[in-house]
């Protein structure tokens, strides 16, 4: 092709034929590299939204459906996540909004195509789940975690009328669970299930009718029963099904005769290819031996359904060489973590869940020993959730020194405010060595006596920090304006209990059109500081919830996300937004 | 209109239910006889026991233990403390089910809160432990510690810390007195110091050891293995004596049935 200046203009000698340039940029999945593509010209735009299969859309309020299924017709799968993350802790009222009948309405007509719906925190009713069992012909995939406003009714009309069926995952919902038929709903014939997880069900379902489902769906790659399911059943799945990949127990605390538990251990030694195991409700001691044949190519254990203890922890680890990502419970104590900590140096996460979160009497507990000897055996850790009664600044530096590629660093001190215990200083030093050690740190989630020490350490160095959770922290205003100035790649802040108010709430003007969200509750902003947020800048959506008798100036709750859909029209009374438009 | 969750009033369910099959054993007693008949802890052979076996229950508590209806509803609280009147729209019913196995209290809610926000209800259940748990704060802050309801409502059913124990103050002991036909005195054990009933069962032993020239029933010979119908009659005839206790409906149970948890 002749290049001269004079005679060609640039975006001739540049063009792609448009199949060419879509065929190259389907290669590329990940939003954020098709967001850039997207960036680049009108043509790569145009090309990127036809060829589009994927979208993740992190707040569904940020954008309309309509302005989605336009830009973007052709898509296939469609992630989406509603409400604030502490509606998780009952923070946020019922009503709130994130429903997603209205996207299903748009997708039906504009983007036909839809497979795949996976949500997070949206609400989600039986008619909704109707309508898309009914409307979306090639629908293979649905997703919901952490959703409310469905039942087991919802569920059925989807295994009757999605043909094609791959994936039917539910996780951690607020479900009515009226009974275990639906799973009958899924036709005899039917045989396309790759997932199934209903873990999230207490009903039980029709023991004969998953059976036949399971030897039906050849397929089957990844299977997570609930907790009523026995261990008979189990090990007849398992016969059935030694294909699997990802296994969730049900119950494990049947007591078993002899017979009964060689049976379950040969067929744990059936299942090969078992990379994830879950569930494990109240699983005994001599139960759980019953799973080590399954072992040997484990990668992610999660045993936190269940009170193990040090013991049993110690005799099951040795059978996992290849364990990455471990959660369990506290009640397996330092000592269990002793033997984390000398069973798994493969170990990349480990998350450690209170077993019983108001017991002031130290029962379960772990404490800064056992995140040290972790840490001390693992020195791939990059990832962990650890909820404690008592923590040192000290143990706290000892692991980011092992450890420096923390990405996810969450440590939980259940008593609010709670300082070191050894010294009664505030755990100011402790996040200060995090920060200043883990240069990768995305997350983080700080909790114990906080002064704004912690907060200007982590604006000085936590320059890769994108999602930063706080409660019963700082003692000024200047503690959020650190963070706001410092943090320049921060996309989720949350902040609860807190002496922040407007002046802190306003510090933030410039970053908060580069983030997804930020989340203000207990602290002291008032409504006309939200007011002013709202004024200066219009592409916000600044939201306040109120609480029954407090103040009318009290912001109780503030909920504050960019936006290119304008105020939502959906927000219960109780919700006030607020916009400069 | 909410369909009710399975969110945060199962939590509250749930502790009621490990209420129930946690003191299933209120006391244990060691039978001379090798029949199983209806004794009192006097040894002497009387069948109508119910008299004296609700003096025995009195050991324990009579209404934490007794499990009447009241106790499989909600409740929540430290060893010791009387659970306070709960409001009844806030009692999930574990309708059929008194047995001491750990049932899956969750049954679905009809929802009789109407409009109330899921704060209001949290704060039901948080108003329940902060009455029973006398200066706990802690327990009155909403959504602290953070942990979704679904794993709240999990490992309320497995903390083992929500029993209720008469007069017995903390979370930490669990004593039940312990009879043996012909021993001039009783003993009090304290079952949290045991995991299996096969430590229970030698500590009884060794307790009731200068009393007795025979050997103690055991359960089993390794690990926890059912009791089948012919090891049943084995221990029966086998040995001296047999590990029964009393349960809430003033029957005489064998020891062993139930898993220890």
């Amino acid at each position: 092709m002749d290049l001269s200046p004079k005679q060609s203009s640039p975006s001739e000698s540049t063009r792609f034929p448009d199949e060419v340039l879509e065929r190259v940029l389907a290669l590329l999945t990940s939003p954020k590299d098709r967001n850039a593509v997207s960036l680049v010209c009108k043509d790569w735009y145009t090309a990127d939204s036809w060829s589009r299969r994927h979208v993740f859309i992190g707040n569904c309020y940020s954008v309309s459906p309509e302005i989605v299924a336009r830009r973007f017709p052709r898509i296939r799968s469609v992630t989406l996540k509603g409400k604030p993350r502490f509606s998780d802790f009952n923070l946020v009222p019922d009503n709130w909004g994130a429903d997603v009948h209205s996207w299903l309405l748009v997708f039906a007509s504009g983007c036909p195509f839809l497979e795949e719906l996976r949500l997070k925190r949206m609400r989600v009713t039986d008619e909704s789940l109707e309508f898309l069992a009914l409307n979306f012909p090639n629908f293979r995939a649905l997703s919901l975690l952490s959703c409310d406003g469905f039942s087991t009714s919802g569920l059925a009309t989807v295994a009757t009328h999605c043909k094609n069926l791959t994936e039917l995952d539910i996780q951690e919902n607020g479900i009515e669970d009226l009974s275990g038929d639906w799973l009958s709903c899924f036709p005899e014939n039917f045989n396309t299930l790759e997932v199934l997880n209903f873990s999230n069900l207490i009903t039980d379902v029709n023991p004969g009718v998953l059976e036949r489902l399971v030897s039906r769906c050849r397929s089957l790659k990844v299977l997570k029963l609930n907790r009523t399911s026995s261990l008979d059943r189990l090990q007849r799945l398992l016969v059935s099904a030694p294909q699997l990949t990802e296994l969730g127990a049900g119950s494990f605390s049947e007591e078993l005769t002899l017979q009964q538990h060689a049976e379950l251990k040969y067929a744990f030694g059936l299942c090969k290819n078992l990379s994830v195991l879950s569930g494990f409700w109240d699983a005994s001691a001599l139960n759980l031996s019953a799973v080590y044949p399954a072992c040997s190519r484990l990668s992610f254990l999660n045993m936190s359904y269940t009170a193990l203890q040090s013991p049993e922890l110690a005799s099951l680890l040795p059978h996992c060489p290849c364990l990455r990502r471990l959660w369990v419970l506290d009640s397996v104590g330092d000592k269990g973590l002793e033997a984390v900590g000398a069973n798994c140096p493969s170990l990349e996460e480990i998350r450690v869940f209170p077993t019983d979160p108001f017991d002031e009497d130290m029962l379960h507990t772990v404490t800064e020993s056992g995140i040290v000897a972790v840490s001390q055996g693992c020195p791939k850790l990059h990832y962990i959730l650890y909820f404690c009664r008592q923590m040192t600044n000290a143990a706290v530096a000892t692991v980011v020194r092992n450890c420096p590629d923390f990405t996810h660093f969450r440590l939980c001190i259940m008593n609010p405010g709670q300082p070191d215990h050894t010294t009664n200083q505030p755990m100011d030093e402790a996040f200060g060595a995090v920060v200043k050690a883990c240069k990768k740190l995305k997350r983080l989630s700080i909790s114990g006596l906080l002064t704004d020490l912690t907060f200007k350490y982590i604006g000085e160095y936590a320059k890769n920090l994108e999602a930063l959770s706080v409660a019963f922290a700082g003692s000024s205003d200047l503690g959020m304006q650190y963070v706001m100035e410092g943090c320049s790649k921060l996309k989720k802040l949350e902040i609860r209990d807190c002496p922040f108010g407007n002046v802190a709430l306003l510090s933030g003007l410039e970053r908060y059109e580069s983030m997804r969200s930020l989340w203000m509750s207990a602290c002291n902003v008032t409504i006309d500081g939200c007011r002013s947020l709202a004024r200066e800048m219009p592409r916000l959506n600044v939201e306040v919830m109120k609480e029954e008798g407090s103040d009318d100036c009290k912001a109780d709750k503030v909920y504050v996300y960019r936006t290119v859909a304008g105020p939502r029209r959906d927000a219960p009374p109780s919700v006030l937004t607020f916009s400069g438009l | 209109m909410t369909p009710p969750l399975l969110g945060g009033v199962e939590e509250v369910a749930s502790s009621a239910s490990l209420l129930a099959s946690s003191t299933s054993i209120e006391s244990v007693c060691q039978n001379g006889s090798a029949e199983l008949k209806e004794r009192n802890y006097m040894g002497l052979s009387d069948s109508s026991s119910s008299g004296d076996s609700s003096a025995i229950s009195a050991v324990t508590g009579e209404s934490k233990t007794s499990l009447n209806l009241k106790a499989t509803e909600l409740r929540l609280g430290l060893p010791g403390s009387q659970s306070p009147e709960r409001n009844s729209d806030l009692s999930l019913f574990a309708s059929t089910q008194l047995d001491e196995k750990p049932l899956f209290p969750m049954h679905p809610v009809n929802d009789h809160h109407g409009s109330s926000t899921p704060k209001t209800l949290l704060l039901g259940n948080k108003r329940g432990f902060s009455d029973a748990m006398d200066g706990f704060s802690e327990a009155q802050v909403v959504g602290w510690p953070p942990i979704r309801s679904f794993r709240k409502n999990s490992l309320a059913t497995l903390s083992k810390n929500t029993e209720e124990v008469d007069g017995k103050v903390g979370a930490s002991a669990l004593y039940v007195k312990v009879s043996m036909d012909g021993a001039p005195y009783l003993r009090k054990v304290d079952l949290r110091n045991y995991s299996a009933y096969k430590e229970l069962s030698s500590a009884l032993e060794k307790m009731f050891s200068c009393f007795t020239i025979g050997q103690c029933g055991s359960h089993g010979t390794s690990g926890r293995e059912m009791l089948t119908e012919s090891k049943l009659k084995d221990l029966l005839h086998g040995s001296e004596y047999v590990l029964t206790y009393e349960d809430k409906d003033g029957d005489w149970m064998l020891v062993g049935d139930v898993p220890w948890e």
